[in-house]
């Protein structure tokens, strides 16, 4: 079994390019506009992506059953729904949402199926059909609706405001992408990919190749008038011509997105990343103020980027042979960890630069923002964290049951005990005189969940936990380099070049390091000067173990298939740890005057309008003659890079060779970047982080040695040989 | 030949000349003639139209086939043990054609019922004339074997063009002829690019970008005082180059042109109107005195050596007959049609594919710019969105024209039937008074037809 999980990681390797571009443009769109991480931001984006992600979802399977038929008339259909919607409305025909969906429903598929009808019996080329009915829609929609106008019904109205992430909008596209999952696991399915791929050899075997295409284009239907509800709420009217630029903005989402135009590969995830990634540059064109050039780089980046993801895809291939040890899921703990720490940096470094909150809070005067009673609905981002640490639980749980082990088990209630700590946090709140003012203890859960949302869940009160910061540190590094150089012991004694995984699980191994964790859990509990079970300090010190547990434990239980991806998000996790506890609201590293209270300037940004908040110039970049600071990061990264390398290099002189080690390669590099990358953007002195990789070179060795023995686990050696 | 198709042409000869007669009997009628004339005219027409049909059609036919002992009159033919008379066999044997026919014939009642003023019987004959026309056509398109697109291509163009000729006043004037061809040869430029790509098996959406840009730009280095023949020049190198770029980029992502070209078309046309608005207000929008050689080559006053013709016309004609003859005469032409047959083929015949795939590109960026600075010419003033209707209409012309998507079928010579179809197709439309959102969706829904008589594939049975 080992064999076929570490080699099956081809098919979605097309998945990396576009998730790597999400995670740059993810990043980039924090930083630049911090405000799109809160209720507000994330709100619009879901309503305003949407009909973009939906009409990219219908382009997709179409484009999935081959022939080279892309629908260029997806983008006029969703307005002819639009208007037809509109006008049906304003005539009174159609009151209900009921008949609403019925009508978008059934006019997208009606259209679909003559379009399909016509490619399958008259025999034009596809490309042909659907520019005729692009022509044919164009001027349709323009007679049924001259000018826009119109409004949507009452009980739409509401949908398109984009104030909380769970709005129907969501709902729907949770529908539509969960529906494309279980279309997936069909045998239709299989039939579309295979006519997509090679049309004569489906028809050659049996596949009714004429039904398959019809379903195709039912499909696509039914999700162009979920788009067209989409757009409906969003623009709240009809609009003849709005509709039609979603032709060109679907087109390039597909192909962001990674899919084969000539048919036969594609997928919900890759056109959902696609469709996002679009999104994301135009909301990070628009942070910028371009004035009169705006649409014309709108339209200078998205030829760009169409083009060079294209030359990206092309050298997919070298990619795959070189990363075949790199499935997406790894990928994506890795760059989500470095988006992460992008974000947090953006949210808590930029947003609580003085200048940033007097803008916000003068604006927020001259407008007469009742800011003491506004009604604020803060807590969108922490149920969506909820519903995503949910979602991580039932994977968890899925793994557990599939693998019913000792050390797994012991991992889990890390987890659990983790994410407890994270919910019921019951630090005391100290009552802290800040520059003279007496801030008001919190009335909200107190709980560092807030945090997690970077939404404070009252207004005015954002002071959450305060550590005695550099003392506290301290001690914390002081555990943290105690913790790893114990572990590292222990995995050296412990890890004999020999010994194949899975064999045996040495159990007093387990026990020994079950203790040393306790251990130092209480030791840190002491020293952190820090009452209560679940302080910053303890989850600090659970969050390590936890990551020291994976990087033992992952050579010895190789039988867990996706245990490195859990072991760079445990880093990743690790990382986050450090950023929200030690540089957030402790003193060590940050140069700001103003801190520790950064939630408040978030939840100001969000009771403002997204577009009139001022973002401030990001601090580091922009220090005065601050050419030689911005080169200073990369190539201190660089050096750590080359370090690592170098130390792996030097231990694996003695009688292992760095060939078989070579596919690991990638792992190492992405974790340390991953590192670097978030300390560096959390502001955190480059002390601090020479002091982590130091740790981190001087434990690579033995962390090289366990991917040995992990890789001897999966028999990967054995081909390569 | 068989006796139920004796009966039926019989009956349709029988038909046909009462109809005449009764058509004969009502002009009488409506004209106030003598009431005996009238009985006496119709009835002679009747019978004198029956006796020739009989003598000219049937009776000769239905005799031919007797005397090769074809003895159908004793016996009859499998095709009649089947209950079915001939008009059946004839309707199945034609079905496209008759759907066809009763589906435009539904459209015009519900036309005709629909917008007030549409039915006359002046728009009512000539749809019935161009029905029969049509049908006729095609009728003899079965005997054309070679370049059958070519064929159908020119009937309708001959069939809208009398159309028009019949409904709108000054449709066959000089004027309008001249102003369709000034249209249709900026058209027509734009489309030598797309012709050869298409040919290759490849296509080019980045030519309405080209043009917009190469309209602003040109107007954007002219006025920064540059010798307007150098900054034609420059742009048409840039065409090339850009050219270049596409089909670089074209040729290593097989199958991905269509947003290759795209992608590309839009960086361009951003960044050329990024670099224009530079320090002016006006997003967009250039402002500058065109020269006057290029005004005089393409606006409709505008004389060539004298002749009162637009040269941007007579350019297109020249550039026509080049195309035509070296696609068809030349190695290169040849070559080109022997990429887009089979690429494995050419390959093996040494035949650089790279090499071509670049040079139709650049020819395409070249021409696309070129269309741009003539439409400068004709308008006096840069805007980019100038290039815009060109997005579908140049794929529209060569896959009306008859050049195959996929490669390896088609010419020049089609494409400019295309082109001439579709500007007589809108001087139509625009002459009976459509809205230029109606006139596209007619305009939509006639290419799929149009397309559908001669470019159907091959049913998936036939093509393993």
């Amino acid at each position: 079994m080992s064999d076929a999980t570490a080699r099956a990681t081809s098919p979605n390797t097309h998945l990396m390019v576009p998730i790597f571009i999400f995670s740059v443009l993810l990043s980039a769109a924090a930083m630049r506009g911090p405000g799109l991480i809160s209720s507000n931001g994330l709100g619009s984006a879901i309503i305003v992506a949407a009909p973009l992600i939906l009409a990219t979802y219908a382009l997709t399977i179409i484009v999935m059953a081959g022939r080279a038929a892309v629908d260029l008339s997806i983008g006029p259909l969703i307005g002819f729904i639009n208007v037809g919607m509109i006008q049906l409305q304003t005539l009174g025909y159609i009151e209900s949402p009921a008949a609403f969906f019925l009508y978008a429903l059934g006019v997208g598929v009606a259209y679909q199926l003559v379009l399909g009808l016509i490619i399958i019996f008259v025999r034009v080329q596809p490309i042909i059909v659907s520019l005729s009915g692009y022509l044919a829609l164009v001027g349709l929609n323009l007679l049924i609706l001259p000018r826009p106008g119109g409004v949507a019904p009452d009980w739409m109205l509401n949908w398109g405001s984009g104030t909380s992430i769970f709005s129907p909008v969501l709902a729907i596209l949770v529908i539509a992408t969960v529906a494309w999952y279980l279309l997936a696991t069909t045998a239709f399915f299989g039939h579309l990919r295979l006519m997509g791929s090679d049309e004569r050899a489906a028809y050659t075997s049996g596949v009714r190749i004429n039904l398959v295409r019809l379903g195709a284009h039912a499909i696509a239907g039914l999700y162009a008038g979920l788009a067209a509800i989409c757009f409906t709420s969003l623009i709240s009217s009809g609009d003849p011509t709005q509709g039609t630029t979603f032709t060109l903005l679907a087109v390039t989402a597909l192909v962001l997105g990674g899919a084969n135009l000539a048919g036969g590969r594609g997928g919900a995830i890759g056109s959902l990343f696609g469709a996002m990634n679009i999104y994301l540059i135009t909301f990070l064109l628009g942070t910028f103020n371009f004035s009169i050039f705006q649409s014309f780089v709108t339209d200078l980046s998205y030829g760009t980027i169409l083009v060079l993801s294209l030359l990206i895809s092309l050298a997919l291939p070298q990619i795959q042979r070189a990363a075949h040890y790199l499935p997406p899921g790894r990928f994506i703990a890795v760059l989500g960890c470095i988006a992460g720490g992008v974000i947090l940096h953006a949210v808590m470094d930029i947003s609580t630069l003085p200048e940033a909150l007097d803008a916000a809070v003068s604006f927020a005067a001259e407008e007469v923002v009742p800011i003491e009673g506004a009604p604020l609905e803060p807590t969108g981002t922490i149920i969506l964290l909820v519903i995503l640490g949910i979602a991580a639980v039932i994977y968890l749980v899925n793994l557990l049951f599939k693998y019913p082990r000792p050390p797994f088990v012991a991992f889990l209630v890390l987890v659990i005990l983790t994410i407890l700590g994270l919910i019921f946090n019951p630090d005391p709140v100290a009552v802290a005189e800040v520059a003279g003012a007496v801030l008001p203890a919190p009335k909200g859960m107190g709980t560092a969940l807030e945090y997690m949302a970077l939404e404070s869940s009252q207004f005015d009160s954002g002071v959450g936990i305060y550590m005695a910061p550099v003392q506290t540190a301290g001690y914390a590094i002081i555990i943290a380099l105690g913790v790893t150089l114990l572990a590292s012991l222990i995995i050296g004694f412990n890890m004999p070049g020999k010994r194949v995984a899975g064999t045996s699980t040495p159990v007093s191994l387990g026990a020994l390091f079950f203790a040393a964790v306790a251990v130092l859990a209480v030791v840190a509990i002491k020293a952190g000067d820090i009452s209560g079970m679940f302080g910053s300090e303890t989850l600090i010190v659970l969050l390590i173990a936890m990551g020291l547990f994976i990087m033992v434990f992952s050579p010895l239980q190789s039988r867990i298939p996706h245990l490195s991806s859990v072991y760079i998000s445990a880093l990743g996790l690790i990382a986050v740890g450090f950023v929200y506890f030690w540089a957030s609201h402790g003193d060590l590293g940050r140069q700001s005057a103003a801190t520790g209270f950064a939630p408040s300037v978030f939840d100001l940004a969000s009771v403002l309008p997204q577009t009139q908040v001022a973002y401030a110039i990001p601090g580091r970049l922009d220090v005065a003659g601050g050419s030689l600071l911005e080169i200073g990061p990369w190539a201190y990264s660089i050096l750590v890079i080359a370090g690592v390398q170098f130390a792996v290099w030097l231990a694996m002189r003695g009688g292992v060779r760095i060939r078989e080690f070579w596919p690991c390669m990638l792992v190492v590099v992405g974790s340390a970047g991953a590192w670097s990358a978030m300390f560096y953007s959390i502001g955190v002195s480059l002390w601090n982080i020479a002091a982590v990789v130091v740790v981190c070179v001087l434990t690579s060795p033995f962390v090289w040695r366990g991917f040995r023995t992990f890789a001897k686990g999966l028999s990967l050696e054995g081909g390569r040989r | 030949m068989n006796s139920s198709a004796f009966t039926f042409y019989k009956f349709l000869g029988l038909l046909f000349s009462a109809a005449v007669a009764l058509l004969s009997g009502i002009i009488g009628y409506i004209q106030g003639a003598d009431g005996q004339l009238i009985i006496f005219y119709t009835i002679a027409t009747f019978s004198l139209i029956l006796w020739a049909w009989h003598f000219f059609s049937v009776k000769w036919t239905f005799a031919q086939k007797t005397e090769n002992g074809d003895t159908a009159i004793a016996k009859p033919t499998e095709a009649e043990t089947h209950e079915s008379g001939y008009l059946g066999q004839l309707i199945r044997k034609n079905r496209w054609i008759v759907g066809v026919a009763i589906a435009l014939a539904v459209l015009f009642a519900v036309l005709s019922f629909a917008l007030d003023g549409f039915f006359s019987w002046v728009n009512a004959f000539i749809f019935l004339a161009l029905i029969v026309f049509f049908v006729l056509a095609y009728w003899l398109s079965t005997f054309v074997t070679l370049n059958k697109s070519a064929f159908i291509g020119c009937a309708i163009l001959l069939a809208l063009f009398i159309a028009g000729t019949f409904v709108i006043d000054g449709f066959a004037s000089s004027v309008n002829i001249k102003t369709m061809f000034l249209f249709a040869a900026f058209l027509g430029l734009a489309c030598v690019g797309q012709t050869l790509v298409a040919l290759l098996g490849g296509l080019d959406l980045s030519i309405p970008f080209l043009i917009g840009s190469s309209n602003i730009g040109l107007l954007y280095l002219i006025s920064l005082g540059i010798p307007p023949w150098i900054a034609a020049i420059a742009v048409l190198l840039l065409g090339a180059a850009i050219g270049f770029l596409n089909g670089v980029l074209s040729f290593r992502l097989q199958g991905q042109a269509l947003i290759v070209t795209l992608g590309v078309g839009f960086a361009v046309s951003g960044g050329t109107q990024i670099l224009t608005s530079i320090g002016t207000e006006f997003g967009g929008n250039v402002f500058g005195v065109v020269p006057n050689w290029l005004v005089n080559l393409a606006t409709m006053n505008s004389t060539t050596f004298g002749l009162k013709i637009p040269p941007v016309i007579l350019i297109w004609l020249v550039v026509s007959i080049i195309m035509i003859y070296g696609l068809r005469n030349t190695i290169y032409g040849r070559n080109l049609y022997a990429l887009g047959g089979s690429r494995m083929a050419a390959k093996r015949l040494s035949i650089s594919e790279r090499a071509y795939w670049i040079g139709c590109y650049m020819i395409s960026g070249v021409f696309s710019t070129m269309t741009g600075a003539l439409l400068l010419g004709w308008s006096g003033g840069g805007f980019i969105g100038v290039g815009d209707p060109y997005l579908f209409m140049t794929l529209a012309a060569v896959v009306v024209g008859g050049t195959s998507l996929l490669g390896g079928r088609g010419g020049y010579g089609f494409t400019v039937i295309g082109v001439l179809l579709l500007q007589v197709l809108t001087s139509f439309l625009v002459g009976i008074g459509l809205s230029w959102q109606a006139q596209q969706f007619v305009l939509g829904l006639l290419i799929l037809p149009m397309v559908a008589i001669y470019g159907r594939s091959p049913h998936i049975r036939s093509q393993i």
